[in-house]
């Protein structure tokens, strides 16, 4: 897949599990991984990215574990982002979906388009 | 571990970043990394898990490039400038950076050699730059920065009179001017005003945030709707005005004659706040000052519908 459009839907996804939450950074990591194939490299950039441009806040909570996490919390400017993104998004995704299962193609009748 | 955070530091200190940006990225991954060791990951994996150093630094380095360093940007256009002139800067997502120049020419540098989204005039001695973008964003565009261009203006001294900045989403800084006027709006963006004598200044933000760091002059004006300020060391000969809808504003070593702090429902603070005469009005925010030092201070109004409005001082 296309880098950039791979960190594009990473984007969506970091932006949707800290819309629900305040997470911290491997925590975040490990969520996406269950689901996609993605790692680190990709993750924290988009995190330094997008506190960067305000849509998040980071805050330093106490851990059972040990030091004190890196927590990450939206912000109204975020949520308004999510939406936004988010929107495009469905509307994005729903317009592929029309084009490629659009009624039931006749997959044999494709293929003989391009037997000869 | 160890080695691992030592590899990354090394590739840091190769990128253009500053050290305080390298210590918080290798501490965020100290954390990430025990993080990850504790859930079972071991040390020979951290590699396949966090990255190649060498591949983090470069990719971190783009991010940051984005607003703290100007290395990436290049000359672009000069013009000789005769005598006073205005500058008039009206962008979508760009970065901005209005900085005094090194020479008496006034400079436009940026990172992209060609413009072409761009109208940048000199003529009848006022400056103009607008991005012909659109401020409807599409599906792509919110998935790439590759449309954000980096402008430094760089600004001669003593020669500015007045100097106007409207802006949607990019951030922007203004560094250690000179100017008798300026106004910097932005909608979501960030301003950043640092090191400045402005004799008149007015800074707007709708969500976006204010930060002004060591700021002097005649006047000041700031406002916000849902944004964040800060105002940290602000010597102001007359009047002040700060105001907020529903965003918080924190203000720190401030002087000025005429105080004027009025909130909807925002919460503002502040610190080492002297005035000489002051008005504090909200409906139902808060506006507290506290200061280490009594001084006289004329509280000509001091008001709230429903927020609590007081000024703290120690006994004189």
């Amino acid at each position: 897949m296309n880098a950039q459009f791979k960190r594009g839907i990473v984007e969506l996804c970091v932006l949707s599990l800290l819309a629900e939450e305040d997470m911290y950074g491997y925590k975040i990591i490990q969520i996406l991984a269950q689901h996609i194939d993605v790692n680190e490299n990709t993750i924290y950039p988009i995190l330094r990215r997008l506190t960067k441009e305000l849509y998040f806040e980071t805050y330093l909570e106490e851990s059972h574990e040990g030091a004190p996490r890196k927590y990450y919390r939206m912000t109204k400017k975020g949520y308004k982002h999510y939406r936004r993104l988010s929107d495009e998004w469905d509307s994005f995704i729903g317009g592929v979906y029309q084009i490629i299962h659009k009624g039931v193609k006749d997959y044999e009748q494709i293929s003989k388009r391009f037997e000869n | 571990m160890n080695k691992y955070l030592n590899d990354l530091k090394t590739e840091l200190e190769k990128q253009p970043l500053s050290q305080a940006v390298i210590d918080e990225i290798i501490k965020d991954h100290e954390e990430m990394i025990k993080a990850a060791i504790d859930d079972g990951l071991s040390e020979a994996k951290l590699t396949e898990k966090f990255g190649e150093p060498s591949q983090i630094a470069e990719e971190l380095s783009k991010v940051e490039k984005n607003e703290d360093t100007l290395d990436h940007v290049r000359l672009f256009q000069t013009f000789e400038v005769k005598e006073a002139f205005k500058v008039n800067c009206a962008t979508v997502n760009d970065d901005i950076t209005y900085k005094l120049s090194k020479t008496n020419d006034l400079q436009i540098l940026t990172n992209d050699t060609e413009m072409k989204d761009h109208t940048i005039t000199f003529e009848d001695n006022v400056l103009t730059i607008r991005s012909n973008e659109k401020t409807s964003m599409s599906f792509f565009n919110f998935f790439t920065t590759s449309k954000k261009k980096t402008i430094v203006i760089e600004i001669p001294k003593d020669q500015c009179k007045r100097l106007f900045h409207k802006g949607v989403n990019g951030p922007t800084k203004l560094e250690s001017l000179t100017l008798e006027s300026a106004e910097l709006n932005t909608v979501n963006g960030r301003l950043k005003i640092e090191d400045a004598t402005i004799n008149h200044a007015t800074f707007h933000t709708v969500n976006g945030k204010i930060i002004v760091h060591d700021l002097r002059g005649k006047q000041l004006h700031t406002s916000q709707v849902n944004g964040n300020q800060c105002l940290e060391k602000i010597a102001i000969e007359d009047d002040i005005t700060i105001n907020t809808v529903s965003g918080d504003s924190a203000i720190n070593t401030l002087t000025s004659h005429r105080l004027h702090l009025k909130s909807v429902s925002g919460r503002i603070k502040g610190n080492e706040v002297y005035p000489k005469v002051c008005q504090l009005r909200s409906v139902s925010g808060s506006i507290l000052i506290e200061n280490k030092t009594a001084t006289d201070i004329d509280v000509e109004k001091e008001r709230s519908v429903s927020g609590t409005v007081k000024i703290v001082q120690p006994n004189a």
